[in-house]
């Protein structure tokens, strides 16, 4: 017998028959006496959960290349990633310079004259999430996470454009986000869809009519600006390149 | 090696949510984890070896669930505990710089196998000749990317 725990991974082979020949001996006669199952969900329990010929559809569908464009579906270069982003913090515009022509010198640029919203692009990496700065190189295939700070603002959309001019909404909200940042409750796999992707934030303390914006950008089709608000309402744009 | 996902869910899927679910605590979590790791397989099926298809999902769970330990610790699902906020509204440049520096050298800039060879080695007790077995590695390997993650973690509780 032995003193050592039994690693899971010995555990879960022994009881799928599999348990390696190279394996401790004093490991396997620790098995063979005591051959309980893995700790967890027995395998009953996992396929009344997710049934196999189910999962196995939604896996190989996820695993397709995307066709539509939401959700989104995005791969980036990881050493472009980690060029373009070196730490996760939301970007605050408020906190950067802004020149006079309203474009900051990361190059997110701000149209209206109240105090900026900020978003925000996290990719999600093997390594964790890391930020994406303006005019990263991205492609189809890898999951973004959109934040955003909109302090003292109502009503607001969080959308992107990409190079067909196809418009995705992702988030709207109807009260104040609060002081910190938000999260968009969704995360995004970018699709191919050539050229760029642009994400917009539009915000307002007055009612907005979220869906005139939509209806604005889709009418504007494949384009890199910002969208044409009125004040009090605000946008904040972030455009990443997406090389085919 | 071509993956047959339902009949690879079907023998190994139960252990992939398990391994999930024990890193994770969270059995939705877990679930969602484990879809992860089958769309990986699926997406790298041409440059796997499927001689041992349970331990390499076994690792890819690990990995995976490492991941989103990480991006949890970093994106939390609830906002009040948000590292991200934390991060972005406290008000003091110093301390924000030395927590995202904290963060990088932890979590950020070890690759993720590293901590799945730390997570083989150290929770889950296996010896480093069982880590090379169930990674691929050699023992010098494992033993050497140990001991780098070891003096990071120390270099971390000096700051």
């Amino acid at each position: 017998m032995t003193h050592r725990p039994i690693p899971p991974l010995y555990r879960e082979l022994h009881h799928r028959g599999a348990l390696p020949d190279t394996v401790d001996p004093v490991i396997r006669a620790a098995l063979d006496a005591d051959p309980g199952p893995p700790p967890g969900p027995d395998d009953a329990a996992v396929f009344a959960d997710d049934p196999p010929e189910v999962f196995a559809r939604a896996v190989q569908r996820a695993a397709a290349p995307a066709r539509s464009p939401a959700p989104l579906r995005w791969q980036v270069p990881v050493g472009l990633a980690l060029a373009a982003a070196v730490a996760v913090f939301a970007l605050r515009p408020d906190a950067l310079p802004v020149d006079s022509e309203g474009v900051d010198p990361d190059g997110i640029r701000l149209k209206g004259d109240l105090p900026a919203p900020a978003l925000t692009l996290l990719l999600d990496l093997p390594t964790g999430p890391l930020q994406v700065g303006p005019e990263a190189t991205l492609r189809a295939g890898d999951r973004v996470q959109l934040a955003f700070s909109a302090p003292g603002t109502r009503e607001g959309v969080v959308f992107s454009v990409d190079g067909r001019g196809v418009v995705t909404e992702h988030h709207r909200f109807d009260r104040s986000p609060g002081q910190g940042t938000t999260l968009v409750p969704r995360s995004y796999i970018l699709d191919d869809a050539p050229a760029f992707e642009a994400f917009h934030l539009v915000v307002s303390d007055q009612a907005l009519d979220v869906d005139g914006v939509l209806r604005a950008a889709r009418a504007r089709g494949a384009s890199r600006e910002p969208p044409e608000v009125d004040a009090p309402a605000r946008a904040v744009t972030l455009v990443v390149e997406k090389p085919r | 090696m071509s993956v047959d996902v339902e009949q690879a869910y079907r023998r190994h899927g139960p252990m992939v949510r398990r391994r999930c679910q024990r890193l994770l605590g969270d059995p939705d979590l877990a679930r969602d984890a484990m879809h992860d790791v089958f769309v990986r397989l699926v997406r790298r099926q041409d440059s796997l070896d499927d001689r041992a298809l349970g331990a390499l999902l076994f690792r890819m769970a690990t990995q995976v669930s490492l991941t989103r330990l990480r991006t949890a610790r970093r994106r939390p699902e609830t906002p009040e505990d948000a590292l991200v906020q934390r991060l972005a509204d406290t008000d003091d440049p110093a301390a924000r710089g030395l927590a995202r520096a904290a963060l990088d050298r932890l979590f950020g800039r070890e690759p993720a196998h590293v901590q799945t060879l730390a997570v083989l080695h150290l929770v889950d007790g296996m010896t480093l000749a069982e880590v090379a077995d169930a990674t691929g590695l050699s023992v010098s390997g494992v033993r050497w990317h140990l001991r780098r993650l070891k003096g990071v973690v120390a270099e971390l509780e000096e700051l």
